[in-house]
């Protein structure tokens, strides 16, 4: 009897082990499941889609160095005094910290004055670079017969120096060529523009601190594509018809120039004519007293800004979202004419020309019409008159080089420049824009890009999709081998590296899928789960403690059973 | 003897004083003349966040608002102005198509020039950061993107309901001040706006601006946190209030000037005293580094842009006529290689469109 109840309570031990045994496979299985394979899981389809972006590479970008190569090559009447410029030039621009200068003197040949005159003639020469950005300087002897200036800016990329020997001391340094003090001033100012570029550049990256300036200010900014829109105003087209070929005028005059402006950006011109539209603003009449009866309006340059505001509601020039440079042509009728700009001081404007510029907006010309066509009361109305196509362009073109960023002559004593006869840019003005643009295009890709990716790292639930990704990697690759060419020298591909960086940027900062409202904030991923989850998983993470308890149990008992 | 030398001790060192103060303030002058630099263009964005009938009040503010600021100057092209839209042709208007800001109906402020650019269900949080930041999908209309650049001013104007940090968009959603100054950086950064004025009509309206971290703000908020903005009046014949108190005086203030005015922010900033309000009107001035009392009140609601004389144009003779057909003839013959397509019939940007 007591052997059966022996083995009854053995085999009943057996069973409650095999229970036991079980409760605790099936405890595991549960925290295999939820723990091991579930927590895994769900933390992977839940992550956000994230292209890996090369921060260290964009943080390099900031302490990148940007500095521009030049070549300038020198010809003197003696080798011995082309050194000595060289030298002088040397140590005068050696404070230059955007500009790498390498000079060469090249031999004089005859060939060069062989069939030259004046200074226009030496234009036709073959020896002018080809670069972009080289320079050339010709020291030519007899220029101060033609004028008095001592230093002469060419319309290619030359500049020609007369030959006076005579030394001049500055304050800092000791002899210098008064040519060599001249030309240095001619470069820093004129050509290159130093300090307006890094003026540019601090602007850029910290506004608060500095501002741009004037030329800056006026510069429409960098893009890929801008439209120019010819208005004429006719505000009584019943008593004064205007008679003028706008497009051909477009034609002949301004696409020459947009054509030598296209490869910094493209250029669609668009015209139109407005009828009954007035200046909304009123002029005073002045009466002239020197004996010819003759009277004028009076239009103060306070009043101009007035005029500009309420024309542009008319004007009707944004369709597209490129930046829109426009270009106004008012014609008074002709009771209110001759009607003529006065400047604050009360002068009236000399040199004949009515006009002015908004910075970055445009400008408006008023031409007047003629006093034979006003004065002819033999003439029924409506008056015929046709404009001067050739006064009006040439003061449109001249506003927009001032608005495309071309810099204008300061005042240098005895430098002067060979006058401009047809309506493309000089060679070494679209030098001077290539790098103004390069370097601009070049900083705010790197400010974009900085600004994108402090977003991005801070805000960790943006997806980046492959677009965004492939653009932000295009514009580190551009901005680093942009850097290089400028530092080789090479600006022409130095600009479309620093263009497609700029353009890309853009792309990317403005994609639409970068917004963070679209994407659960962690806050919110975790206020839905953990309801969802917490109940489940507290009985689960309790067993663990009792598996333990159980394993160690057995490794117990059975180390007791093998001592025995 | 000893007294003289005391006073004349005394006389030396007020002199002294006297004098450093105002080399200081010579010193303290010339940031002024610095940033004078200014603005080229004015943009205004102007935004009323509720829907509904009783929300009326809501909707004449931002009208008589978009009034002023165009009569001052701003071309539609420059504004942005996000309305529901759901109040002149709303069934329970006695006066259909109309609305008005003052019990005596004088000015219908909807008229019939009115350029609604979001209106109805597109006043979404979205849209409104979206438009912020410029991230806007592409193929959206001209007269929906803030294009500004580095030089514009610009003006936001905000009503609605609002709470302590957050701001009520249309009964269904919110956003908070944090979201607000986000949005305003991503502009900064971009270089969107040269200065911008925030106005903010709504109750605790003051916590909206409380966050901003970007330079060049000037803040100003029809209550502080804790009260609440009153409206001003009922007009019995419409049935609703008509306007808030903070907008009315203030727009009290915009009626009286014009283009030409020199009037100033700082007097625009301390419009409708608490007597009138009963609300205190808040103002943040930490971020904006001018002094209001010297900042033209055109330089925010008006458009005035610079201007500069020129004095004499180009002396060119065009290309002669045998040279300019070569180079159109060259032209044409570099397109007419592609096939004839259709012109786009909305023309976009480039940027960012596939």
């Amino acid at each position: 009897m007591a052997l059966k109840k022996e083995e009854t309570s053995d085999d009943f031990a057996k069973v409650e082990d095999n229970n036991d045994a079980r409760r605790v496979y099936a405890a595991i299985s549960f925290v295999v499941v939820l723990i091991v394979i579930g927590l895994p899981l769900w933390w992977e389809t839940t992550d956000v889609y994230r292209v890996p972006l090369p921060y260290s590479r964009i943080a390099a970008l900031d302490s990148l160095d940007v500095t521009l190569a030049m070549n300038i090559s020198i010809t003197t009447l003696d080798a011995a005094r082309g050194d000595k410029l060289i030298e002088d030039l040397k140590d005068i621009l050696k404070t230059s910290k955007l500009f790498q200068f390498t000079f060469r003197a090249l031999p004089l040949e005859k060939k060069h004055f062989a069939l030259a005159h004046s200074p226009e003639g030496l234009e036709s020469g073959s020896f002018h670079p080809r670069k972009s950005g080289e320079l050339f300087l010709l020291e030519v002897p007899g220029l101060t017969r033609f004028t008095p200036n001592h230093v002469m800016v060419g319309l290619k990329r030359t500049v020609y120096f007369s030959s006076e020997a005579r030394q001049e001391r500055t304050t800092i340094f000791p002899i210098f060529f008064l040519a060599a003090v001249k030309l240095s001033e001619v470069l820093e100012l004129l050509l290159l523009r130093e300090k307006s570029l890094r003026q540019m550049v601090a602007a850029m990256t910290t506004p608060t601190e500095t501002d741009q300036d004037r030329s800056g200010r006026r510069r429409m900014p960098a893009a890929e594509e801008y439209d120019i829109m010819m208005t004429v105003v006719n505000p009584e087209p019943e008593k004064l018809q205007i008679d003028w070929d706008l497009p051909e005028a477009v034609q002949d005059y301004l696409e020459p120039f947009l054509y030598e402006l296209s490869p910094l950006a493209g250029y669609t011109v668009k015209s139109q004519w407005l009828y009954f539209v007035t200046l909304n603003v009123q002029p005073k009449l002045v009466i002239d007293t020197s004996g010819f009866g003759h009277q004028h309006y009076a239009l103060a340059e306070d009043l101009l800004p007035q005029i500009i505001t309420p024309l542009e509601k008319k004007l009707a020039s944004r369709v597209s979202r490129n930046p829109c440079l426009n270009f106004v042509v008012y014609i008074p009728p002709c009771e209110a004419a001759p009607l003529h700009i006065y400047t604050r001081q009360g002068v009236r404007v000399k040199g004949g020309v009515d006009a002015f510029l908004s910075p970055r907006w445009g400008g408006i010309v008023i031409h007047n019409p003629s006093h034979m066509v006003c004065h002819n009361s033999s003439v029924p109305e409506p008056k015929e008159y046709s404009p001067d196509t050739v006064a009006i362009m040439g003061v449109f073109l001249a506003q927009l080089r001032l608005l495309m960023g071309i810099p204008e002559l300061e005042g240098i004593s005895r430098v002067g420049q060979l006058p401009l006869s047809t309506v493309s840019l000089r060679q070494w003005e679209f030098d001077s824009l290539l790098r103004m643009r390069t370097l601009e295009q070049l900083t705010s890709a790197k400010l974009t890009l900085q600004s994108l990716s402090q977003l991005l790292g801070k805000i960790s639930n943006i997806v980046i999709n492959d677009a965004v990704g492939n653009s932000i990697y295009q514009v580190v690759d551009c901005v680093e081998r942009a850097a290089h060419l400028l530092k080789i020298g090479q600006l022409d591909e130095a600009f479309n590296e620093s263009k497609k960086a700029f353009l890309s940027a853009e792309a990317a900062f403005t994609d639409p899928s970068l917004l963070a409202l679209l994407y659960f904030p962690d806050d919110q991923k975790y206020a839905v789960y953990i309801p969802l989850f917490l109940p489940v998983m507290i009985p689960v993470v309790m067993s663990l403690k009792n598996i333990c308890a159980w394993f160690s149990g057995r490794m117990c008992s059975k180390h007791k059973l093998k001592k025995e | 003897m000893k007294n003289m030398t005391y006073g004349v001790a005394n006389i030396l060192v007020i002199l002294i004083l006297m004098l450093v103060s105002s080399i200081s303030s010579i010193h303290r002058s010339l940031p002024e003349d610095f940033l004078q630099a200014g603005h080229t263009n004015n943009w205004a964005v102007l935004v009323d966040t509720s829907r509904f009938w009783f929300n009326y009040r809501h909707v004449a503010n931002v009208l008589s608002i978009y009034r002023s600021v165009k009569r001052l100057g701003i071309p539609d092209s420059q504004i942005i102005l996000i309305i529901a839209d759901d109040m002149a042709c709303n069934p329970r208007n006695p006066r259909p198509a109309t609305v008005f800001n003052n019990a005596n109906q004088h000015i219908n402020v909807y008229g019939d020039d009115v350029e609604v650019d979001y209106r109805g269900y597109e006043v979404t949080v979205e849209n409104f950061v979206r438009l912020l930041t410029g991230r806007l999908p592409p193929g959206t209309p001209r007269s929906k993107q803030l294009l500004t650049d580095e030089g514009s001013n610009v003006l936001v104007y905000l009503t609605g309901h609002g709470g302590d940090g957050f701001l009520k968009f249309q009964d269904s959603e919110e956003v908070t001040s944090q979201e607000l100054a986000d949005a305003v950086e991503q502009m900064w950064q971009k270089r969107r706006y040269h200065e911008m004025f925030f106005m903010i009509d709504t109750c605790q309206g003051a916590s909206l601006y409380e966050k901003f971290y970007s330079p060049n703000i000037l803040a100003v908020a029809s209550s502080l946190v804790g009260e609440d903005s009153l409206s001003h009046h009922v007009d019995p014949a419409i049935g609703v209030y008509i306007i808030d108190r903070y907008t009315y005086y203030a727009l009290d203030f915009l009626e009286r000037v014009e283009p030409d005015s020199t009037k100033t922010m700082g007097e625009f900033l301390s419009v409708c005293p608490k007597r009138a309000c009963i609300s205190t009107v808040g103002v943040r001035k930490d971020l904006f580094p001018r002094d209001p009392h010297k900042v033209p009140i055109t330089d925010f609601f008006g458009s005035l842009r610079p201007v500069e004389l020129t004095l004499s144009g180009l002396n060119v003779t065009a290309m002669s006529r045998t040279q300019n057909q070569s180079r159109r003839e060259e032209l044409k013959r570099k397109v007419s290689d592609r096939s004839l397509q259709y012109a786009k019939q909305f023309p976009t940007s480039k940027l960012g469109s596939s």
